[in-house]
């Protein structure tokens, strides 16, 4: 029964002799596993074709809902994560199979006649898969995405005469956005794989056409040991590829793939591309002022020309030199080996620089918020970046980054060389350090207010002191009785005689009703020199309206008051 | 090494690499089809209501609804729509009355023939729906036309001045009222 519908459809179709042709391909010489690489490639870019349309099904290209679309997917989509990073792990395991693969044909001196056009048609394989995995980590519209690809339309905007318009060609427009965005999309989930199939098929038919590129034996010997593609090669080429998928799957199962916090173009960003950009990125460290283009295009375009052009270069030497190809060979894997050394340098010069860990961290931490936050009902129509305004204290610390701590530094700053330094400003710690040495660095140190003395009373009337500054600032948690008995010292130690209590103040020194709350933190910033403040002794500049929004100062202000709560960060 | 040649691979050895190549192939495909079908059937899994889903949309306040006649409201409230969340969209309209009694009642203005934008016709006195001629009485019921029932009543709360519908939407072209 199966046998008559296998005939039926044979006569109608011809599929055994389309299936006879594929298996029984002779492999001269007989089956190797040095012929699994390139199997290996087809079957990750087949793998990425289906993960891709999986992803492609949730996946929206704006940069209002781009992230937040894959952030979707990581976290609400069933076995999206995993989707995700087989997607991720799997442009990697290419790359990595792709060099395996060029170093295998190299050595073997595949770009000699008569597979010249094959060899040209590799390389533009690997210039789509570059171009593939370069245009694929900008869509999830991350800060890693974002900052890293704008190298990359840089780099072409420093071409002579033609960079300007190339680059606003490839952004769609001067500057990143939505154009962007669908530009490289389209580039990515459609041109250019329509491109990489249509080139692998050559590809193979152009290997077909002339077979593997065997060890160098005798033609009796190949003859006598050649064999069928199937069962051997075909099992090899599996076994193979299967490897690659399940390792692919273990990564992907373990680590997923990373999304880092929404694209900020206000933000200070390290911007690092993937690891396969990394020698490029590497070079770019030893062109300065007018020699970039050195590393940017031509350094880069030497080496792809060399690779490109290794079949006719092979001809031109091969009548001199004996065994050329080989000697072509160990130029291409030097090379290669100079490209891994240039991103093993790439790596450790970040290992190395603290201030590079720093900013990872940082990185890090923004995402887990942005996430976090994302997880709360979901993220603005407006884009993700609003998120950091849903929860006043995020929106608050982004402000004080930005605006507050160009003078008022992080405290863990050494040396110390600001304004006082915010963070645990107002806590009980805080009031009491200031109270013992109002001239330290972190507080008023490093500012022209010099005639604050410091307290030096005992321990207990100092505590007293502390829970009545800190009982200004509306908290719940104060101790009533020590704050009373910490009002009578306010008197009895003279602090009166500079600081009023009244919410009006003398100009003398800032007024102390109700310091540290929400309400005298935000006065106090609209207008740090009025006389309820420090009046002539003001260092500081006004931020009126204009400068910050009303609704950034009751963030910031709300950030200032929770600082209460926080520990000191020096010592 | 001497490597087997065709002649040598006997039938049975080709068949064994024969099912082991089989079975390394299904296990690519499994492994790559396990996130692929994944997210492919993910919305078929039970969704978790959303709490504001499910309460009542403020339309206005009684003293804007005239006595007796129908007025088309928009029903607009904080929607999340997979991975975005808008404070106000329009997620519906209903058709309002204000009844002499004082009570309301609140008809939605799908049709529930196949969904389309039921209107009032004024001159005739009935709700008809542009696109397949259905037509219904002031109070929602069926008159003429292919829908299977009449327009699909809404629940009206009045709030001291403030009137809200709690917005339900229903299958359409089957005789009874299913929510979906």
């Amino acid at each position: 029964m199966l046998k008559r519908l296998g005939d039926w459809l044979d006569s109608r179709t011809g599929h055994r002799a389309l299936l006879h042709v594929a298996l029984q391909e002779k492999v001269l010489g007989g089956a190797s596993w040095r012929y699994v690489f390139g199997s290996a490639v087809v079957v990750l870019i087949l793998m990425q074709a289906a993960t891709g349309v999986a992803l492609e099904l949730y996946y929206s290209p704006s940069t209002t809902d781009a992230w937040a679309s894959v952030n979707y997917i990581e976290t609400q989509v069933l076995l999206g994560s995993l989707l995700r990073g087989m997607h991720h792990w799997g442009a990697s395991a290419i790359v990595v199979l792709v060099a395996l693969h060029l170093l295998q044909t190299a050595w073997a001196g595949a770009f000699r006649a008569p597979r010249e056009m094959n060899w040209l048609a590799g390389f533009i394989l690997l210039q789509l898969i570059l171009g593939l995995a370069l245009t694929g980590y900008l869509l999830p519209w991350d800060q890693k995405g974002y900052w890293a690809t704008q190298v990359a339309t840089s780099i072409a905007g420093t071409l002579p005469l033609i960079g300007p318009k190339l680059q606003t060609f490839l952004q769609g427009g001067t500057s990143y956005g939505n154009l962007t965005l669908t530009r490289f999309h389209t580039l990515h989930v459609i041109l250019l794989p329509a491109a990489l199939f249509s080139v692998i098929a050559a590809h193979i038919a152009l290997f077909r056409k002339h077979g593997v590129t065997t060890p160098e034996l005798p033609a009796e010997e190949l003859e006598r040991r050649a064999e069928p593609f199937y069962p051997r090669q075909l099992l090899y080429d599996t076994v193979f590829s299967a490897v690659g998928v399940g390792v692919v799957f273990y990564l992907a199962w373990r680590m997923g793939a990373p999304l880092e916090a929404p694209a900020d173009p206000s933000s200070q960003y390290l911007a690092r591309p993937e690891w396969y950009f990394l020698p490029l990125f590497q070079l770019l460290k030893y062109f300065e002022g007018g020699a970039e283009l050195v590393g940017t295009v031509i350094l880069p375009g030497l080496a792809m020309g060399f690779l490109a052009g290794l079949p006719f270069i092979h001809t031109a030497l091969s009548r001199r030199v004996p065994q050329a190809h080989r000697l072509l060979a160990i130029a291409l894997l030097v090379g290669v080996m100079g490209v891994g050394g240039l991103g093993a340098l790439a790596v450790r010069a970040d290992q190395s620089d603290p201030a590079v860990t720093a900013l990872a961290g940082r990185a890090h931490e923004e995402s887990v918020e942005a996430r976090r936050l994302a997880s709360l009902g979901g993220v603005p129509t407006t884009g993700p970046l609003e998120l950091y305004r849903n929860d006043p204290l995020v929106w608050g610390h982004r402000l004080v980054v930005t605006r507050c701590q160009r003078c008022h530094q992080p405290c863990d700053t050494t040396p110390y060389t600001g304004s006082p330094c915010l963070e645990g400003y107002a806590s009980r710690a805080w009031i009491a350090r200031f109270l013992r040495e109002p001239r330290a660095p972190h507080f008023y140190g490093n500012t022209k207010i010099d005639d604050m003395e410091a307290y030096t009373g005992p321990q207990e009337s100092l505590d007293a002191l502390t829970e009545f500054l800190y009982s200004q600032g509306r908290r719940a948690d104060v101790t009533v009785a020590l704050a009373q008995k910490g009002q009578a010292l306010f008197d009895s130690e003279g602090c009166e005689s500079c600081h009023s209590l009244d919410g009006v103040g003398s100009g003398v020194a800032p007024d102390l009703k109700g310091w540290g709350s929400r309400e005298w933190t935000a006065a106090f910033i609209r207008a740090p020199g009025a006389t309820r403040f420090f009046g002539e002794l003001n260092e500081m500049e006004d931020f009126d309206h204009i400068q910050l929004p009303e609704e950034e100062l009751q963030a910031v202000s709300a950030w200032l008051h929770s600082q209460a709560s926080q520990s000191l960060k020096f010592h | 090494m001497s490597e087997p040649s065709t002649a040598t691979t006997t039938p049975t050895r080709r068949g064994l690499l024969g099912a082991l190549t089989v079975l390394l192939g299904g296990a690519i495909a499994a492994l790559a089809s396990v996130p692929v079908l994944g997210s492919l059937f993910s919305p078929l899994r039970a969704q978790p209501r959303t709490g504001s889903g499910d309460a009542p949309i403020p339309v206005g306040n009684v003293s804007e609804f005239p006595v007796g006649v129908p007025r088309r409201v928009e029903l607009i409230r904080s929607v999340t729509d997979a991975w975005s969340r808008s404070e106000a969209t329009t997620v519906g309209a209903a058709w309002v009355t204000r009844h002499a009694d004082g009570s309301f009642t609140a008809l939605s203005t799908i049709c529930p023939h196949l969904g389309c934008g039921v209107n009032m016709d004024k001159q005739r006195g009935l709700f008809a729906c542009p696109c397949h001629t259905s037509a219904f009485a002031m109070d929602g019921k069926f008159l003429e036309g292919p829908a299977p029932r009449g327009m699909d009543p809404l629940r009206v709360e009045v709030r001291g001045k403030e009137v809200l519908v709690h917005y339900q939407r229903f299958k359409q072209g089957v005789p009874g009222m299913e929510e979906v």
